[in-house]
């Protein structure tokens, strides 16, 4: 592929450029073309964008999380370089597996939010409390208070989020999309327009 | 007033009023990078009209040795006066000046980059992903067969937004999340802003490339850099 033929002015980079035009480099200001080094200059700082070889892996498995290391790298192609209209929000992570376990007060009967009082299930049940009501009785020291039947926790029974997640609020429309809100002003005043001169013939002949 | 013409009239305020974010905040597309980095010349080499140039001709011999050595297409008269080490996530696009015509995309495994040249002149690079020794991105030189906006791989139930495809077995370039150690399953990922540049850009029948550079030639060529 390459000739180390070791020619005087290139010997350093292994090959002689015997078969090529003489180089004219933009940044050949204050060399001399016999001067190997400045003649692939470009070509070096080409080579040189690169980190080099890959090394250790990791293979991006199923949905990629974006985890955000803020600080380390200024240019994260994860972050984005516009701005958004509006607030992005990211709903809470829901774990259906995860049991809600209900505050534990043997001292007093307890009393739910509604203000019904809760009877105590004996030590020694086992089992998990579903959200959104019935209980399977677990082993659970001290008991645990329930809700009599009917009633359901305060929360609604979600143990995975704190409250209500808004909405994510619209970005700036994509083209196609503001493309047809003017097809749809142009169409109704053309419609409109329409109209009017409909109604303007049928006034003429009832005139006449 | 007639009302056909007040409808119009409103359309169009209300279409201006929707655009009018959009152009307060569009990105510039020219450079990604902090502006004293792009800019950064030296001044004791180039002359002041040089330095406002973004761009670096490739000598005639430059461009031979480097196109045996896998490094880039033949026939290549400029490149992006990039003058930095790139990092993963980063990348340059600048196609100011550039004439129209044909695209090829130049992708280099070992140096882990991909280049976008047009009529000859690089107007995009970036480093990239690819696949690990057990599904490899495949060596080559191949044909965009789709473009997909949003696609999502059934395989791997992983997004792959800008995707264009190049093999009939599913290895696309596409916008996929970068680190120096992330490798992909034998796509080849890229810069989420830079894979939105190059979908835009390329059609189907666009060449890709995709090759690996002979180390031996870019470490001398590394090492003959004045610094």
């Amino acid at each position: 592929m390459l000739c180390a033929a070791g020619a005087a002015g290139f010997g350093n980079l292994g090959f002689a450029p015997w078969a090529v035009a003489q180089p004219t480099s933009v940044h050949k200001t204050a060399r001399s073309a016999s001067d190997a080094e400045p003649a692939f200059q470009t070509l070096a700082e080409f080579v040189n964008r690169s980190p080099g070889e890959r090394g250790e892996i990791d293979v991006l498995k199923g949905i990629a999380k974006f985890v955000t290391e803020s600080g380390k790298d200024k240019f994260d192609s994860r972050q984005p370089t516009q701005r958004a209209l509006g607030k992005v929000f990211e709903p809470e992570p829901f774990d259906l597996d995860v049991a809600w376990q209900p505050p534990l007060d043997l001292l007093t009967v307890p009393v739910g939010d509604f203000g019904v009082p809760l009877e105590l299930v004996p030590v020694g049940s086992s089992g998990r409390f579903f959200p959104g009501g019935g209980f399977t009785p677990g082993s659970i020291p001290g008991g645990v208070a329930i809700p009599p039947t009917g009633s359901t926790p305060p929360d609604g029974g979600d143990p995975g989020s704190g409250g209500s997640v808004p909405p994510p609020a619209g970005a700036v429309p994509e083209p196609s999309t503001w493309v047809l809100i003017l097809l749809g002003f142009f169409s109704a005043g053309y419609g409109l327009r329409k109209r009017k001169a409909a109604g303007a013939i049928d006034d003429e002949l009832i005139a006449l | 007033m007639k009302r056909g013409t007040l409808g119009v009239g409103f359309g169009l305020s209300l279409f201006l009023l929707l655009l009018s974010p959009a152009l307060i905040f569009a990105d510039d597309a020219r450079k990604t990078r902090e502006p004293e980095l792009i800019d950064q010349h030296r001044s004791d080499v180039l002359s002041p009209d040089q330095q406002n140039d973004a761009r670096a001709r490739i000598s005639a011999a430059e461009a031979v040795v480097a196109a045996q050595a896998g490094l880039m297409p033949p026939n290549v008269k400029t490149l992006l006066d990039v003058r930095e080490s790139l990092k993963h996530g980063e990348f340059v696009w600048d196609d100011q000046g550039v004439p129209g015509g044909k695209v090829r995309i130049w992708v280099d495994l070992r140096r882990q980059t991909i280049s976008v040249f047009r009529s000859g002149h690089e107007i995009g690079t970036a480093l990239i992903a690819y696949g690990t020794d057990e599904k490899e991105t495949p060596i080559g030189t191949f044909k965009v067969l789709s473009k997909h906006r949003h696609y999502r791989s059934r395989a791997y139930n992983a997004e792959m937004p800008y995707s264009l495809f190049i093999t009939a077995d599913g290895i696309a370039l596409h916008s996929s999340p970068l680190r120096a150690r992330h490798a992909t399953h034998g796509c080849v990922g890229l810069p989420d802003q830079f894979a939105r540049r190059l979908f835009q850009l390329a059609g189907v029948g666009t060449t890709v490339d995709i090759s690996r550079s002979d180390p031996a030639f870019a470490k001398r060529i590394a090492k003959s850099a004045i610094r």
